[in-house]
């Protein structure tokens, strides 16, 4: 593991004012909207079936360094599922307090493809399985009887033709529904993906097209136009710059916690711009990104979350924009726009509008992901994003492999479980933490009766140290008292 | 495999789990007792004996295998039906509409004609289903 050996860190989470870097050490929550988390937390998933992040949280909350660390890290706008944020909370409790500096994450050694695909695919291979590309399925079809639901075959187009496999009895389907990347429009250095939010059509593709001919069939398979019907709800747009020498890169260098030539953490995570129109993001991952990039080489991916703003210095939105633009956009934030020339000549700029990129995020109800094995069904399984799990979050590579463990479990029924997610959350020593971290360390209420009696105990250690240092005096105890009050109080109002 | 189990026959037919066993236990609805009747680890108690691979209940050596979609979901799916159900990789065929593998997770070009990813992946310690491939 990387990680183990090279921390991730950064020392420019957010930056503003052409280049600077904002104070980035406190999360600036008022306590009106830590107690909104904590109710958050404790409200039950089922209560919040359709529910908006900004139907939720007040308009402190939504401008906070939190939110903005929060959002630009995990990808959630907004009009995003308030019930997925929750999971989310729960799932990184343990993490809360290393999201000012990004010391939380881990990051593969190489991009995506090369650490994750290429390996597992090799290893399929290596024992005799075999993939059909170019082979789309257009549809399953499906036979009902007295005990369920059984694929009996698969409707597909293989290089322009159509054809049908027979399935059978003991055989397995399993089908990833839905897809996040489907669509995507790439753009260059002088080309834009440009595209119509808002006459284009939703989730009309053959990555989507799957799922809505099985939703027909049955309400076990959920609704597919919750997630894909609203493109400019789901949409962003990202860019992958592949950096020669240039005024950019120097820049860039000036904010890395070590040499990005070093191969070791560069911006250990993304750099914010928080003043930017687009809520422009980037970050210069551990080099070299791919197995063969030569060494004077940086490969740099830049995204946004604001789709339709304007930006501040290109008078066009994001997908308007040619890479060239949005290199321009970028320079201006930081500073370096009068250098613009020397960096448009040596980085090349590959785009991507993706319009269903945050689909899994948008608001939904029960049912309206299908079960991983939907009810009834004998030998099919759903996986990837858009499928119910109990605990675990979308937008992971861990809820796909955890989607897909379960239906082999499930389908072959083997006598084995696949545990539910790290229980950390429960761990007092992180719920603990997560309090302290969320007040940036001033002592949350109760926090200093607590010292007072885990001192010189085995268990002194589950309460971070901190400046609290208290000023003890004589009214300590009903102050303390006072507080518990306040605080129950707004938990139950 | 029934010649391994052979001698424990007797006992599985009368375990209330073998054959029942919820596949994915829900954590945040269990309330976590030791009782008479317990025999699985609780929802979420993760490690090395969560890690153990078990036999099939029967043999699905000539089940065949169909998986939609090359992405990481697809793939780990047939490293499953592999591992722990004991499937032949022969058995087991890919169907993508794309001309190239890994669906979402991308990563391709060259210093010439410029690299791209549409994404990257930011991820932590406890994903025990990645880690358990990776």
């Amino acid at each position: 593991m990387v990680n183990d050996n090279d921390p991730n860190y950064s020392k420019a989470r957010l930056i503003f004012n052409q280049g600077q870097i904002k104070d980035f050490s406190k999360f600036g929550l008022e306590k009106k909207d830590q107690l909104a988390i904590i109710k958050l937390l404790l409200k039950k998933k089922e209560d919040l079936d359709d529910i908006t992040i900004e139907d939720y949280f007040s308009a402190s909350f939504l401008n906070s360094n939190f939110w903005f660390f929060w959002r630009t890290m995990f990808a959630f706008e907004n009009w995003h599922s308030l019930l997925e944020c929750k999971l989310y909370m729960h799932r990184f409790l343990h993490a809360i307090d290393g999201m000012k500096d990004l010391s939380c994450l881990v990051f593969p050694k190489y991009n995506q493809y090369d650490t994750f695909v290429t390996p597992l695919r090799k290893f399929l291979q290596s024992k005799g399985v075999q993939i059909e590309l170019n082979t789309l399925v257009k549809d399953l079809v499906l036979h009902s009887n007295t005990d369920g639901k059984i694929v009996e075959s698969i409707l597909i187009n293989r290089d322009g033709k159509d054809d049908t496999i027979v399935v059978g009895k003991d055989n397995y389907v399993i089908a990833t529904t839905g897809s996040m990347t489907e669509d995507t429009i790439y753009g260059d250095n002088k080309t834009a993906p440009a595209i119509d939010l808002n006459s284009s059509p939703s989730g009309e593709s053959a990555g989507w097209k799957l799922w809505k001919n099985l939703a027909a069939k049955s309400p076990v398979f959920g609704k597919p136009e919750k997630f894909c019907g609203n493109i400019s709800k789901s949409s962003w747009e990202s860019a992958t710059l592949t950096c020669r020498p240039s005024a950019f890169v120097e820049k860039v260098k000036e904010l890395c916690v070590n040499d990005p030539y070093s191969g070791k953490t560069a911006t250990g995570g993304i750099f914010t711009i928080s003043d930017s129109n687009w809520l422009m993001s980037f970050t210069c991952n551990r080099q070299p990104h791919f197995p063969e990039q030569p060494d004077d080489i940086l490969v740099i991916w830049v995204y946004a979350l604001f789709m339709d703003k304007e930006g501040d210095y290109v008078k066009k939105t994001m997908p308007q924009c040619t890479g060239n633009e949005i290199l321009a956009e970028l320079a201006h934030h930081l500073g370096i726009i009068d250098q613009l020339d020397n960096i448009i000549e040596n980085t090349i700029v590959r785009s991507s509008f993706m319009p269903y990129i945050t689909s899994m995020f948008m608001p939904r109800a029960k049912g309206d992901r299908p079960q991983v094995v939907p009810e009834g069904c004998l030998n099919l399984g759903l996986v990837g994003q858009f499928v119910e799990t109990n605990n675990d979050i979308v937008f992971t590579m861990e809820s796909s492999v955890r989607t897909a463990r379960i239906a082999v479990y499930e389908l072959l029924n083997l006598n084995k479980q696949v545990p539910d997610i790290n229980p950390l959350q429960y761990d007092i020593r992180h719920l603990l933490k997560a309090a302290q971290s969320l007040n940036d360390y001033e002592p949350f209420v109760g926090q200093g009766l607590l010292r007072k009696f885990l001192k010189g105990t085995y268990y002194e250690h589950i309460l971070v140290e901190n400046n609290e240092n208290q000023q003890e005096h004589e009214s300590f105890f009903t102050e303390q008292l006072n507080k518990v009050k306040q605080w129950v109080g707004g938990i139950i109002d | 495999m029934s010649s391994t189990t052979s001698k424990f026959d007797k006992l599985l037919k009368e375990s209330k789990e073998y054959g029942k066993v919820n596949h994915q236990p829900d954590s945040s609805k269990e309330v976590q007792l030791n009782t008479p009747e317990k025999t699985m680890p609780f929802s979420d108690q993760i490690g090395n004996y969560q890690r153990n691979i078990g036999i099939p209940p029967k043999s699905y050596k000539d089940s065949k295998i169909y998986i939609v979609g090359s992405g990481i979901a697809g793939m780990a799916a047939a490293y499953y039906f592999i591992r722990d159900g004991q499937i032949p990789g022969e058995n087991i065929i890919f169907l993508d509409q794309l001309h190239v593998d890994g669906g979402s997770l991308d990563g391709a070009g060259n210093a010439e004609e410029g690299y791209i990813i549409r994404g990257g992946r930011e991820m932590d310690m406890t994903y025990e289903n990645l880690w358990d491939i990776f």
